[in-house]
């Protein structure tokens, strides 16, 4: 596996733990831990949540296009 | 049923960050290989478009001032301009490089609309600090599509603007209703709120 790869392969997660870390550090940011009283907002709106999403989603719908298209490169 | 403002800012900063994770993505991989399929090439460009496009409503929803409005809506302008320009160019309708001067454009009046709009001093609340914060990046980074414009494949300038999109999209997440800044709140911020 080139650099260029594994620094591709590297993205996605490191950007899902920095919202772990941001949810371990700052939990009261995860409404989902105490629910209650919480209008649609609070609930529907987790930053550290949003940012382990967005890092999923981008390993695992953009990266491994990306890769084969590296390799054919 | 409005999301409360600081919300707004948070899905603003998840449209940041994934614009941000597919312009390094680019630079790692290149843009030849990025552009390989059609639906990548006009992820990002239809993303900042989205945002521009995104902001109008902010500008009617949540402006409290004229001059809210006007930074709201000259955001938008440029963000819609900036990404209709990149569409163009993933396109081939528009051909020159120097459409990359469009997203210059955009952080510079970005950059200049988050200072001229913040009345209040670096450390009143987080949220001046913010403003006076991302005004300072945005104009700074201008410099990065400004040289991708005249040498486009210099990786530097097309890092830059990838770590920069980031970093605003950081800045954004770190905004809340009324907070300290490194200790500081200014009495006239109201109670912090959680």
């Amino acid at each position: 596996m080139t650099a260029r790869a594994r620094a591709l392969g590297l993205l996605g997660p490191a950007t899902a733990l920095a919202g772990v870390v941001w949810a371990v550090l700052q939990p009261y940011r995860i409404t989902l831990l105490h629910p209650h009283d919480q209008g649609f907002w609070w609930l529907a709106v987790e930053p550290p949540l949003l940012v382990v999403a967005v890092g999923l989603l981008f390993h695992l719908l953009i990266v491994p296009g990306l890769l084969e298209d590296l390799e054919v490169e | 049923m409005q999301p409360p403002a600081e919300m707004v800012h948070w899905l603003f900063a998840t449209g940041f960050l994934v614009l941000g994770l597919c312009l390094l993505a680019e630079v790692i991989v290149g843009t030849a290989v990025w552009q390989r399929r059609a639906w990548r090439a006009y992820l990002w460009p239809g993303v900042l478009f989205g945002m521009g496009l995104l902001l109008w409503p902010v500008m009617v929803f949540f402006t409290s001032s004229t001059i809210h409005m006007l930074a709201h809506g000259s955001w938008a302008q440029v963000m819609m301009l900036a990404g209709a320009a990149q569409l163009a160019v993933v396109r081939g309708k528009l051909q020159s490089p120097l459409w990359a001067l469009t997203l210059s454009l955009a952080l510079a009046v970005s950059g200049l609309a988050f200072l001229v709009h913040e009345q209040n001093g670096w450390f009143f609340a987080r949220s001046a600090f913010l403003h006076h914060l991302l005004g300072w990046i945005a104009l700074g980074a201008a410099v990065f599509p400004l040289g991708k414009a005249f040498r486009p494949r210099a990786a530097v300038f097309n890092a830059g603007f990838a770590l920069t999109v980031v970093v605003v999209a950081v800045a954004l997440y770190c905004d809340r209703d009324v907070a300290p800044v490194f200790g500081h709140l200014s009495p006239l911020a109201g109670e912090p709120h959680r």
